[in-house]
């Protein structure tokens, strides 16, 4: 008995400067996930589950270090980081393993690993490094244009894998970084404007199957069963959950497998199927407070590299969130972005989690300097 | 690394403008979940309903069990058509169309089942567009051989989206017998489809009623199908059966046909080989007694489904089996017709039955010759020998004196020219000729000559045997028809009766008592004396009146007529006989008629 509250106080000692909120918002996605995946995949004879509680329990231990370990030696490192994972997405092009049509892997032993998922933690550091070693001219239209072309690199490299989702996702990452870097809102606008001409231009440069994507995104009945059926049937499973869902694991839509790839990118679809609008609205406030929190993270802290830090992983979450939801229930185009925690997938986890961590250390150092 | 000497306005100054920022970014995140959220509460929402249903539709593959159609009874209730189980070999096109090579899984089906690869086709392409269901089944083949069966199942492993189901078809166990009346039984047709009858009950390649009965009463025999719902997955792997909703057999019919006498009617027919028709009525309730047409057709043919190659054959044979002759033949009533001449001119006062004309064998109006049957002449003729022997100039007289229009009167009193309302389909009319008719068709004026050839039935006036028939029923009734119906009787499983046909007056003559009273005492003449030209219809010890026919036709010989009924006292039965090409109708057609009578009132009776 002593020995148990002694453990417990060694505990909440241990947490004594953790976000709690962050923290229990975290504990219930995985609640959540875990119930997903298993009743996504249940059935299959695959270890989906299993597997993916073993990557929540590995994405706790990466949180823990990550939140143990001060974010600014990151940013220190930033520059080795993002020249590592440059060499690594270089050598996706060459010897990278393909899956459902692009080639975003590379192949460690029985591990598979995605570079391009980690480039959107390691971009915003670079960045960071980049505009504090610029000091005060860091905005200078000189040194942005040497931004955008550090950034420009690996975007165009997962362009090419092809990864659409993800290199879309760096776009409004640069300008969140920017933003929270305090350029001048004029120089912000022009950007924008600027990146809205181009935008149009980089269609031409879309892979067929790309174009298909957006086309059904835009009338999802042009091609029914076939790039449009995904955007349908998830429709229908989210749809026909009603107000309170069919049951878990008894939804017809994901249990009779017309919702494709469901345990990953339709991970949304097969929850709202099984537990209805309640269901959809737990999660949906679930990564608001998540995300709220992130926000109140960047306010708290004193720095301006912790804010721009903690303002682009909110902000990664946020915009993963916001699309795999959104291509879910058809107002997104289809692309292979994960809902996080909740999609079954290693690198994905483990990516939110570290997000998470370094979002606890943002917290930590706050609540270190408080003291 | 911050200076202390930083101006600390500056500083929170910097501090309030990314607060700012921090908070913009919050409107524009909450905004953004607000939306997702909005979006989400609108498809499970306000879509719900639509997007439950499609999802149900998806993962429910529903199939039919046909229900069987109901039995048809005579009126003892011997059972003429019935049913036995037999395999339909169907297709799901939703899962057909998943085959890798569909023209090579066309072709081996098509070398199984023995039709085209074409037809396959076309049925699956048109059940496709009618199916109510997306994973509905549409039937191919029916009556499958086992030999077929056996294939189609070996087949199932590599060609998915094949189904073999037991299906109820129809069983004839007399195969010719009252084959019109029953009628046979056919998949529905594009146009069938779209009409008002089926529209919304019906999907391709359900088998409907085409003729007879089944064709009229199609609502009453055909039950309502079953269902079953299987949960399917996205791949088409059937998991379990959801709900089973037996399918409800349709109503028995039960005819007012008496097997026996439409069997010894037809072989009567047969026997000679004659081309006619014979129907018996009882005219107290319009019952039809029986009702054969010769040539016809086996039903058995129809059972499974059509061979083309039979089908062809019957719709190209020049004697015509498939059609009805009792309701859908038009003759010239020929001298039956003078039952209504001279019932209207005694009626009218046009002639007394003491009147007497002069036949000479011969009449002429002006250069034109119109002869009797009889070339030598009747001599002086009074009614009840006119009526009796049939002198045609006799009544050439009469009707001059009439003039069409009342011919036209009393044969339209008569019942000609309109339909007599039988619950059989394909009813003719007939045509009652007048003088506005002629000129309005024809474009020339009425002549006494039409009027000579009208007055003996023959020339325009054309009606269809049921209708002739009613000109002797309408005597034997003295006065009145019933509408003339080959249903008794609804009746569910084990006989219990749901509705029974109540019998309705078909028309009423308006004339003179006694006049019907003098014009059967002439019927009564002709079969019942040695002159009379029904004479043969005479059976002994059984009064009976009558009227033959011996009808021109410009394509052969005469037809023969024949209609009669007895007793003569207090009537039971209508027999009415025709033979096409038969020659004279007391010489070919009143014989028939006797043996008729004999069987009704002497074989029958006595078992």
């Amino acid at each position: 008995m002593r020995l148990r509250i002694a453990f417990i106080d060694r505990l909440r000692e241990y947490f004594r400067n953790f976000n709690m909120v962050l923290l229990i918002c975290m504990a219930l996605l995985m609640c959540v996930g875990g119930a997903a995946v298993y009743s996504a995949t249940g059935t299959s004879g695959n270890p989906f589950f299993a597997k993916q509680l073993l990557w929540y329990f590995t994405g706790i231990i990466v949180m823990l270090v990550f939140a143990n370990m001060n974010y600014n030696h990151l940013i220190n490192v930033a520059n080795w980081l993002y020249g590592l994972f440059l060499f690594l997405l270089v050598l996706v092009l060459f010897i990278g393993h393909a899956s459902l049509g692009a080639t975003r892997w590379l192949k460690l032993g029985i591990f598979q690993f995605q570079p391009s998922e980690f480039m959107k933690i390691i971009m915003p550091l670079a960045m960071i490094r980049f505009i504090l070693a610029s000091h005060r001219d860091g905005f200078e239209w000189k040194n942005l244009f040497k931004l955008f072309a550090l950034m420009g690199v690996p975007f165009l490299l997962i362009i090419k894998q092809p990864d659409l989702g993800t290199s879309i996702l760096l776009l409004p990452l640069v300008l969140v970084v920017l933003f929270m870097g305090n350029i001048p809102p004029k120089k912000l606008l022009v950007i924008i404007l600027l990146g809205v001409t181009i935008l149009p231009v980089g269609y031409l440069f879309m892979k067929d199957y790309q174009k298909a994507r957006i086309g059904v995104f835009i009338n999802p009945q042009s091609d029914p069963l076939g790039a449009g059926y995904n955007v349908i049937q998830s429709q229908i499973a989210v749809g026909s959950g009603q107000l309170i869902g069919k049951g878990w694991a008894r939804g017809t839509q994901s249990q009779l497998n017309f919702i494709p790839i469901k345990y990953t990118d339709f991970i949304f679809a097969v929850i709202a199927e099984e537990f209805g609008l309640i269901g959809s609205l737990i999660v949906l406030l679930i990564y608001y407070f998540l995300i709220m929190e992130g926000l109140k993270v960047v306010k708290l802290c004193h720095y301006n590299s912790g804010k721009m830090l903690a303002a682009a992983l909110t902000s990664i979450i946020f915009m993963q969130v916001f699309i795999n939801i959104g291509m879910n229930i058809g107002i997104m185009p289809v692309t292979g972005i994960t809902l996080p925690l909740l999609s079954y997938g290693g690198s994905s986890v483990l990516v939110i989690m570290m997000i998470l961590g370094i979002l606890q250390n943002i917290y930590k150092e706050y609540m270190k300097a408080e003291e | 690394m911050v200076k202390p000497q930083d101006d600390i306005s500056e500083k929170i100054k910097g501090a309030y403008k990314s607060l700012v920022r921090v908070n913009t970014l919050g409107w524009i995140f909450s905004v953004c979940v607000l939306l997702l959220f909005l979006r989400v509460s609108y498809l499970q929402i306000m879509k719900g309903n639509y997007y439950k249903k499609q999802s149900d539709e998806n993962c429910t593959t529903v199939e039919k069990i046909p229900a069987a159609r109901g039995e048809i009874y005579d009126r003892n209730y011997v059972p003429l058509v019935a049913n036995r189980p037999a395999y339909t070999f169907g297709i799901i096109p939703r899962y057909f169309a998943q085959n890798q090579d569909r023209k090579k899984a066309l072709d081996s089906l098509s070398a199984i089942l023995d039709m085209p690869a074409e037809d396959i086709e076309a049925k699956i392409s048109r059940g496709g567009s009618a199916a109510n269901f997306l994973l509905s089944q549409i039937p191919v083949k029916r009556n499958i051989s086992e030999k077929e069966f056996a294939l189609l199942e070996e087949k199932k492993i590599e060609i998915s989206g094949l189904t073999v189901t037991q299906e109820p078809i129809r069983r004839y166990d007399y195969k010719n017998v009252a084959s019109h009346i029953l009628g046979y039984v056919g998949e529905i047709g594009d146009d069938e489809l779209k009409s008002m009858k089926y529209k919304d009950t019906k999907s391709a390649g359900d088998i409907i009623g085409q003729t007879g009965v089944e064709n009229v009463y199609d609502d009453i025999l055909r039950g309502e199908d079953g269902q079953k719902l299987i949960l399917t997955d996205a791949s088409g792997k059937q998991k379990e059966i959801i709900k089973t909703i037996p399918p409800k057999q349709g109503k028995n019919l039960v005819l007012t046909i008496d097997y026996r006498i439409q069997k010894y009617a037809e072989k009567l027919l047969e026997k000679y080989n004659f081309k006619g028709c014979i129907i018996v009525q009882d005219p107290r309730t319009g019952e039809i007694l029986c009702m054969a047409s010769k040539p016809d057709y086996d039903l058995e043919y129809f059972s499974g489904g059509v061979n083309p190659r039979e089908w062809k054959n019957l719709m190209r044979n020049k004697a015509y089996p498939l059609t009805n002759r009792a309701v859908q033949g038009l003759y010239s009533p020929g001298s039956i017709f003078k039952v209504a001449v001279g019932s209207g001119a005694l009626n009218e006062n046009v002639i007394t039955t003491k009147d007497s004309f002069l036949c000479e064998g011969i009449y002429w109006i002006k250069t034109w010759p119109y002869k009797c049957w009889k070339r030598a002449g009747h001599g002086w003729m009074d009614f009840y020998h006119a009526v009796a022997e049939s002198c045609d100039i006799y009544f050439y007289k009469v009707g001059l004196k009439m003039k069409v229009e009342l011919l036209n009167k009393y044969g339209t009193m008569f019942g000609l020219g309109e339909k007599t309302g039988i619950d059989l389909p394909g009813e003719k009319a007939g045509l009652m000729p007048s003088r506005e008719w002629k000129l309005r068709e024809d474009r020339s004026p009425w002549f006494p000559g039409n009027t000579v050839m009208m007055s003996i039935g023959q020339g325009y006036i054309t009606a269809t045997p049921l209708q002739i028939m009613n000109i002797m029923t309408v005597m034997a009734n003295s006065g009145f028809v019933m509408v003339p119906h080959v249903l008794k009787a609804v009746t569910l499983d084990n006989r219990r009766i749901e509705s029974s046909f109540t019998p309705k007056k078909l028309f009423e003559l308006s004339v003179k008592p006694d006049v019907i009273h003098t014009m059967n005492s002439a019927l009564k003449l002709d079969v019942m004396t040695q002159y009379g030209t029904g004479h043969k219809a005479h059976i002994e010890g059984l009064s009976a009146a009558g009227k033959t026919a011996t009808v021109q036709n410009p394509h052969g010989d005469n037809h023969a007529m024949f209609v009669g009924y007895a007793p003569f006292e207090n009537p039971e039965i209508v027999v009415y006989v025709l033979i096409e090409f038969g020659g004279g109708g007391g010489e070919a057609a009143a014989p028939l008629a006797g043996d008729i009578f004999e069987f009704y009132f002497k074989t029958l009776r006595d078992k």
